[in-house]
């Protein structure tokens, strides 16, 4: 493995000539401006140094005063005088460097306490990939410069798992990467969409150098009369209706890991019964003569605290004294992490323009607006700096409608992220793509976000509260839509509902006259949001002008 | 709200430039070098405390250079009980010069480490001073 890459910014060599001399295990990056040992000399230097090469730097050792030609400082704040502002000019270089950079660790080489009087220092102090020195010594140093690297090195995205910046986030990773390993069972709490499951399956199991299969356990879902079976498993005659050996979830997670969800929906005797396997570490299958060693390493999954449920008595406590409150992690949901939501906007809008489905409509605008098949798509947020749009298209989202994305609540977390991002992507596409249709060309790559759309897509998940419980509403009793319906066979059960849901919008585009409004009436109670149902509608393949032959 | 002389907010200036300047580069080299260094890493390290104490692109400034710029702007002003102990601090510190070249001669690290740590002492004593006021 290469030694790390040190950036040193510093107006003279001390730093640099420390880590050349006493921290061989670390290469000192060559800005090439002829300094020796290799350092940069000021704010702007450096931040033209990391735009063209931040990818050549794994940390940044940081100076705090800098004499140098008042044109050679960057910004502290409107009112500091030119010799404040040399003072303290490695927090407004490390400001820009958060704000540029913001996963490229920083250790700032003083004390936080030598700049508590720099109104910006708190706030960035605490943000992640930040380090103070402390006091000058190597072993702090050393120490230092090893934890940023080791933070820096969990990146903010992995294998598809979103981590984002935030310190609590960061903090479960490295939890999680710790329990993963080991036999405890492991507790997941998180409100809906804070994604248990996928962390369990994604993160934990793959992590945890089992070797066989992750098997999940949806007790929202287990019939009662199943219970028995779907744990144990049964041979075959054991129970009428069964017609072959059936192994259970133990069984078939057998040297893997089995994913309890929703466990604090677990019925007494489901309780009961797990209690017994995790004691036991055997299960005897009904019907069955002997019983079967199986090791299987637990994640339960719970959206609410659980400890809550054992204090009102729905939960046992031996059962949660056995699933290991001391493993228990706690996902943090969305408010709690808003700097994250400008990072998952990004990441899940190129996301969805790479989805199967998504790409032709991709394509045609892109191919429209002068770029070949497969080009990204970003997005602009509100006033932040504007994405390149030489090889991209870009989505911008107006200050307002970035606004109230993030005062939204996000009561559904991540996934509600997705699902609106998924949302308004497509339906800025549709929108574009019916433009060009019309016979209208684009005038730019960038595509502007309607505000009234992301309050349409908002609009369906403010009434929820954020621990996702419906706000009392009252709506009128509508009659009935009379439907005749035709259920196909189909691959999968999410393909026969989508078929019965297209030809639900179908019966009801023709009922309501071809009118949206009429139709979100119906549907939403709403005839504003008009524009969600057709979105909805071109989603789901029909097409205005093939229905209406117009 | 306290108003401070105009004279006196420009020592305060001059001395945080100082405890800069001064004191945190005499004393850099010492802190990052092991406990355990040989002499000629000492005696290296003193030499960049002593003698190339700041090194900027403005060029390289040695510790007397920086004391004398400091007193030579602050002139008459800075006369007096305060400025006396800070200057036989600064002394002792800069009588070391006489071991950088001289091979033979013994560093004991640890005194020359107290009075330089003496130094940032007395700037900060100084300050506190003057803030009080």
């Amino acid at each position: 493995m290469s030694p790390p890459r040190v950036l040193v910014i510093d107006d003279g060599e001390s730093y640099a000539r420390v880590v050349a001399e006493r921290l061989p295990e670390l290469t000192l990056v060559d800005p090439k401006n002829g300094t020796s040992p290799p350092h940069v000399e000021d704010g702007p230097a450096a931040i033209h140094f990391l735009e063209r090469h931040a990818g050549k730097v794994d940390v940044v050792l940081l100076d705090l005063q800098f004499d140098v030609a008042p044109e050679r400082l960057l910004a502290l704040d409107g009112e500091s005088s030119p010799k404040r502002q040399k003072r303290y000019q490695g927090v407004a270089i490390l400001r820009e460097i958060r704000r540029r950079f913001p996963s490229l660790p920083v250790v700032l080489m003083t004390s936080a306490e030598d700049v508590a009087l720099v109104d910006a220092a708190g706030e960035l102090a605490a943000q992640s990939m930040t380090y103070f020195l402390g006091s000058d010594n190597l072993d702090t140093l050393r120490i230092r410069v090893n934890a940023a690297l080791q933070e820096s090195s969990l990146g903010l995205e992995e294998s598809s798992i979103l981590w984002g910046s935030d310190a609590a986030m960061r903090g479960v990773r490295r939890r999680l990467s710790v329990l993963a390993k080991g036999r405890m069972p492991i507790l997941l709490e998180g409100e809906t969409g804070t994604g248990k499951s996928f962390l369990a399956e994604r993160f934990l199991h793959k992590n945890s150098g089992r070797k066989g299969a992750f098997v999940t356990l949806d007790l929202a879902t287990l019939p009662q009369d199943l219970v028995s079976a779907t744990l144990f498993g049964a041979r075959r005659g054991a129970y009428t209706g069964a017609v072959a050996d059936r192994k259970g979830v133990f069984e078939l997670a057998h040297e893997g890991t089995l994913f309890v969800d929703e466990i604090q929906n677990a019925s007494p005797e489901v309780q009961k019964q797990l209690l017994l396997i995790l004691q036991d570490g055997r299960v005897r299958p009904l019907g069955g003569s002997h019983e079967i060693a199986v090791d299987v390493k637990v994640i339960a999954a719970s959206n609410s605290p659980l400890h809550d449920a054992v204090a009102q008595g729905r939960f046992r406590p031996d059962l949660y004294m056995r699933l290991s409150p001391s493993t228990r992690v706690r996902l943090p949901p969305l408010r709690e992490r808003p700097d994250d939501l400008a990072f998952l906007v990004r990441r899940f809008v190129a996301r969805a323009a790479d989805e199967p489905e998504m790409s032709p409509l991709r394509d045609q605008v892109g191919a429209a607006a002068g770029l070949r098949a497969g080009a990204d798509v970003r997005v602009a947020l509100g006033r932040a700096a504007p994405e390149e749009t030489h090889d991209a298209l870009v989505l911008a989202v107006p200050e307002p409608a970035w606004k109230q994305l993030a005062t939204h609540p996000w009561p559904g977390n991540v996934r509600e992220v997705w699902m609106l991002v998924y949302n308004l992507v497509t339906f800025t596409l549709v929108e574009a793509a019916d433009a060009l249709r019309a016979g209208l060309a684009l005038s730019s790559r960038r595509l502007q976000v309607d505000p009234g759309l992301v309050g349409e897509l908002l609009s369906g998940s403010a009434s929820l509260s954020p621990q996702g419980s419906v706000a009392p509403a009252v709506a009128e009793e509508e009659a009935p839509l009379a439907l005749r319906l035709a259920v196909r066979p189909h691959d999968s059960l999410n393909a026969v509902a989508t078929d019965v849901e297209r030809q639900y919008f179908l019966q009801l585009f023709k009922e309501s006259g071809h009118d949206f409004s009429r139709m979100a009436e119906r549907l939403l109670m709403d005839p504003e949001k008009a524009r969600a149902v057709r979105l909805r509608f071109n989603q789901l393949g029909l097409k205005v002008r093939e229905i209406t032959g117009r | 709200m306290t108003h401070r002389d105009p004279s006196s907010a420009a020592l305060l200036d001059a001395l945080v430039d100082l405890e800069h300047d001064l004191a945190k580069y005499l004393r850099l080299p010492f802190a990052f070098l092991p406990q355990d260094a040989p002499p000629g890493d000492v005696r290296k390290a003193l030499h960049e405390a002593l003698v190339s104490t700041r090194r900027t692109t403005a060029g390289t400034r040695s510790a007397a250079d920086i004391w004398c710029g400091f007193t030579a702007e602050m002139g008459e002003f800075a006369r007096g009980p305060r400025f006396d102990a800070l200057s036989f601090s600064v002394a002792r510190v800069l009588a070391w010069a006489r071991a950088v070249d001289d091979e033979d001669a013994q560093i004991d690290r640890h005194a020359l480490e107290e009075h330089i740590a003496d130094v940032k002492a007395r700037i900060a004593a100084w300050r506190d001073d003057l803030e009080a006021r």
